[in-house]
């Protein structure tokens, strides 16, 4: 039989091979994609039950894809950390295939430009953010990583404009001169310094390693990462958002970015570990970048007029509360951070859904132009309002809980100012999103806002607005039942006291 | 081991240039149409055989001492075959094979029907000189082969694409020069020769191990450098490279650029580490710091020019100024591991470039020229063509499930291990601005509209495609599955920093 992790892979492998093999039968395709993703759900879930009765740790249960030397392999391995980033995006793939038919052809006519290249890299992206959360060592999560920055540029560029350009080569750029330059060497270091490149809980480097040499390594791993978008290599998500908004979806505020910080917990946990993240100052460096981008970020939103680029800096924020766990690396910390990964991507990628369902109704990107859309768009702003509640972690959304407990790992840390950094940017993040909705509903609708041509509109079309009520749903059902995920982040190494 | 090759066996580093040879040869006879073509198949077919049986008997019982005309060594010219030999060799006919394979309609082409026959003829008899490099043991007979290659590559590069005029003046430029590195050779082989009264390379390397060296040997050394350096085109002695690669029939830029520098590459590994003397199996510092730092700036200068170049062929030939440095970075350190790399390096630049040429020639075959401002959205016109130049590319970079990865991963340990973080960085500092130039082709090629009045362009039939696929095709496979390719490759770094095959 097939190991699941080799099918995990092969199911959005066909995903990207599909849309090319069937250029005409777009409904076909359609649906295929639709039951790959499902496909792939089940294949996650599947994962969960020995994963969960701690198998994995228990036994060496690891699928090797290549070999390049002996020790040196490309392999799979599951564990609960790989699981909630799996589970996330592989449930989010789904309504995102469906938001996506709904929002290009509304946009763009069933027949859009570019759609096989659309799907396809689509699909890739999700192939290697499966690939980052099975891998069993560095050099396989560093070629998934990659896989990933070349899969989602011609995303990023899919409007070929001059704008989407200069977004992509920014976008490269960062990421890849980043990942080539920092992330690179630090792992060929590592493979020197300790002879080799797996993950094993508590960390490969505590014994082999001198403590000036594990905070250099964790400056070169940290921002290597450029994907958790940590101050200054995020200017790549905010350009990102010249994507089609799906895109920015699913890639920006899950598959890509979540890539990232799963790394960095990845990372903490069982390449520096733990401990020596504990004792070692670059940790305390990486900690306060964090901190810094988190506030600044907030503060860069507030004067955002477009929803997109608000988002996009939200996202930046809230990506940095989970660095800031990772490198603070106590059990609750990073607990919380792992949860985080799970709550953030449901309360998130509602509000991108919703940006993309106003757009294609109305036309309308700023938040100015807001103004008492609520009666117009009642579920759509809705479930705007409860992403909103859940990204910033209030009761009664699933957000609470992640950023409950990063809360605790601050105080179990005795970081005061971490823990400072986290409620200002609550409460900035209130000045900056709550606003939204609230205008949405409450203010009176300025006719002069409205988009020519697009004057009397409606709701969006249900394929934009089913996904969307879902997620929104998740982020109200992961408050009372955070079941899987909690169990999940529970288990993550390092987490437990 | 094929078992009607048996009786052979002991014959395999003979035949392996004797085969050409004669192909080369008889050439001609062939005359017009395809069947120049098809000899030149059949001969590179032969020889790729061989040298993969050849590989399989050093592998499994050590190097082959072949004595020519039955004088044993010193006292005749001795053929011999080590691991590092072998491979190159198989490098050298399979890529070379491909490339013959894919080269049809392009030589029909861009070379006059009335000089096919010669054509093939050169081209043969062009392996033939680096095969007989790769196989000599005894220094004076490479020098030989060395101008035979080097003669009949003058030729085919004047012969030029298409009758390009311009191929007359880079032919003369790279023949002045590569007379001035050939005859510096010569020079150094003379003085090693009057320092130790011998030619063959392994007794040469006995004695000047022995021997406290000296002037002599330190001036044959420096000779020897500089000769070298222009063979593989290492900066700042790379200038004729870019110009040849550019006006040569495109079937001839993809030939040279996958075998040519590869063999003074071999040359280089081969002189410096089992014939001059060396230091506990490595190079003395000097020496180290002079290879490492022309290839240091050769990475960067040649990353920075073929980011700056206005059409693809010009940026691949300098792009290749770079990926040499790399070789040579792993050749200069001689940590086991950055040999590794550099051999490992060797082996996939041929294919990666040997593939990306051939893409260039395919542009010039449908369009006339690739200069950048005929590619504009290439990418949906040709698409096969331009996504193997993109993965093509993304090896060049060394993304990680390319081949360009697995050896740039070696290099990199070696040269931290080798404690030279500096140059280490400049390789990564290489593969970052190897995506810059290389995405300067994916923009041109899938966001630039197509120009309004550009012609209706078609893909390429499948017959030049599929060479094209199978070299950047197996670079891929390599990159996700290298370990057999890895060890062999350590094996022969091993056997050349032990100090002879």
């Amino acid at each position: 039989m097939i190991p699941l992790e080799i099918l995990a892979l092969t199911l959005p492998l066909l995903g990207a091979v599909l849309p090319w093999l069937l250029r005409r039968q777009h409904n076909l395709r359609n649906g295929c994609t639709v039951l790959l993703s499902l496909a792939l759900l089940a294949t996650v879930i599947q994962l969960l039950p020995a994963a969960l009765q701690g198998e994995s740790s228990s036994e060496d249960n690891s699928v090797v894809l290549g070999s390049i030397a002996p020790g040196l392999d490309f392999m799979l391995e599951v564990d609960a950390l790989g699981l909630i980033f799996a589970l996330v995006a592989s449930s989010l793939w789904i309504l995102n295939s469906i938001y996506s038919i709904g929002y290009m052809y509304r946009l763009y006519g069933a027949d859009f430009e570019g759609q096989e290249r659309y799907w396809s890299c689509f699909a890739l992206a999700i192939l290697a953010a499966m690939g980052i959360a099975f891998s069993g060592n560095l050099l396989t999560l560093f070629l998934f990583y990659e896989l990933m920055t070349f899969s989602t540029w011609p995303l990023i560029t899919h409007h070929r404009s001059a704008a989407s350009k200069r977004s992509g080569r920014i976008y490269l750029f960062i990421l890849v001169g980043s990942s080539t330059l920092l992330l690179l060497t630090a792992i060929v270091w590592t493979w020197v310094l300790t002879g080799t490149v797996r993950f094993e809980a508590g960390g490969i480097l505590a014994d082999s390693a001198s403590p000036t040499q594990i905070s250099l390594l964790i400056l070169l791993f940290f921002f290597g990462t450029a994907k958790t978008a940590i101050f200054p290599f995020h200017q790549w998500l905010p350009n990102a958002m010249v994507a089609p908004t799906p895109v920015s979806a699913l890639l920006h505020a899950v598959a890509v970015v979540k890539a990232g910080v799963f790394t960095v917990l990845k990372l903490s946990t069982m390449v520096i570990g733990p401990a020596a993240m504990q004792a070692s100052w670059g940790a305390e460096v990486v900690a306060w970048f964090a901190a810094g981008t988190i506030l600044l970020t907030s503060v860069i939103a507030l004067s955002k007029p477009e929803l997109k680029a608000r988002l996009a800096y939200s996202t930046i924020g809230q990506l940095n509360y989970i660095v800031l766990g990772a490198a603070v690396a106590f059990p609750a910390a990073l607990q919380g951070g792992a949860l985080h990964i799970a709550m953030h991507a449901y309360g998130k990628i509602t509000l991108f859904f919703a940006a993309g369902a106003i757009y294609v109704v109305s036309q309308k990107t700023r938040v100015d132009q807001l103004d008492g859309i609520g009666r117009r768009m009642p579920w759509t702003m809705t479930a705007f309002f409860i992403g909103t509640i859940s990204t910033l972690g209030l009761p009664p959304m699933g957000g609470t809980w992640s950023k409950w407990l990063l809360c605790v790992g601050m105080i179990e840390a005795h970081q005061w100012a971490f823990l400072g950094t986290l409620l200002i940017s609550t409460l900035l993040g209130l000045g900056y999103l709550l606003p939204i909705p609230i205008r949405a509903f409450f203010a009176k609708e300025n006719a002069a806002a409205a988009v020519k041509g697009y004057e009397d509109h409606g709701e969006a079309p249900w394929a934009c607005r089913i996904p969307l009520i879902i997620s929104a749903l998740a982020c109200l059902v992961l408050f009372f039942w955070p079941g899987i995920y909690a169990q999940l982040a529970a288990m993550v190494e390092g987490s437990a006291p | 081991m094929l078992n009607f090759l048996q009786p052979w066996a002991n014959h395999f580093p003979v035949l392996l240039v004797l085969i050409p040879l004669l192909g080369g040869v008889l050439a001609p006879i062939f005359g017009r149409g395809s069947r120049g073509w098809a000899w030149a198949v059949l001969t590179t077919g032969i020889a790729t055989i061989i040298s993969i049986e050849m590989l399989l008997v050093v592998r499994s019982g050590g190097a082959i001492s072949y004595p020519l005309g039955g004088w044993p060594a010193p006292f005749g010219i001795e053929l011999k075959v080590d691991l590092l030999s072998a491979i190159v060799a198989l490098v050298v006919t399979s890529v070379g094979w491909i490339v013959t394979i894919h080269s049809r309609r392009s030589v029909q082409v861009e070379i006059p029907a009335d000089r096919l026959g010669p054509f093939w003829s050169v081209w043969l008899l062009a392996i033939t000189g680096l095969l007989g490099i790769i196989v000599t043991g005894d220094a004076f007979n490479m020098y030989v082969l060395l101008e035979i290659s080097a003669l009949t590559i003058y030729g085919l590069i004047a012969m030029g694409r298409s009758r390009d005029r311009k191929a007359l003046v880079s032919a003369f430029n790279y023949l002045i020069l590569g007379s001035i590195g050939a005859s510096f050779i010569l020079i150094a082989i003379g003085l090693l020769y009057a320092h130790t009264g011998t030619l063959n390379m392994s007794d040469l390397h006995q004695r000047l191990q022995a021997s406290d060296g000296g002037a002599t040997v330190m001036t044959a050394r420096a000779f020897l450098l500089v000769g070298l350096s222009l063979k593989m085109a290492l900066f700042p002695l790379h200038f004729w490279m870019p110009a040849a690669y550019s006006t040569a029939p495109s079937a001839v830029a993809s030939l040279l650029s996958a075998t040519a520098t590869k063999v003074g590459i071999y040359m280089a590994m081969r002189l410096l580490y089992t014939v001059l003397p060396t230091e506990g199996g490595v190079l003395t510092d000097p020496n180290v710091w002079l290879l490492g730092g022309c290839a240091g700036a050769a990475i960067f200068y040649g990353s920075i020019q073929a980011s700056r170049q206005p059409s693809l062929s010009l940026l691949l030939a300098y792009s290749s100024v770079a990926q040499v440095g790399y070789i040579v970075l792993g050749l200069a350190v001689g940590h086991i591991d950055a040999m590794t790399g550099s051999i490992l390096h060797l082996m996939f630049h041929a294919l990666m470039k040997g593939g990306l040429f051939l893409c260039a020639g395919i542009f010039i075959y449908r369009l006339g020229s690739n200069d950048f401002t005929q590619l504009a959205g290439i990418g949906r016109r040709m698409p096969w063509t331009s996504a193997a130049v993109v993965l093509g590319g993304l090896g060049m970079i060394g993304v990680p499930g390319t081949a360009g990865f697995i050896s740039k991963l070696h290099l990199l340990r070696g040269l931290l291990l080798a404690d030279h973080p500096i140059l280490a960085m400049l390789v990564l500092l290489g593969s970052a601005m190897a995506a810059i130039y290389t995405w300067k082709f994916v923009e041109i090629a899938y966001l630039k509209p197509v120009a309004e009045d550009a012609e209706e362009i078609r893909e390429v039939p499948f017959e030049m495609l599929w060479p094209v696929w199978l070299l950047i095709g197996s670079s891929i496979w390599l990159g996700l599955n290298p370990a057999p390719v890895v060890e062999l490759a350590t094996d022969a770094a091993r056997a050349l920093l032990g100090g002879g095959g």
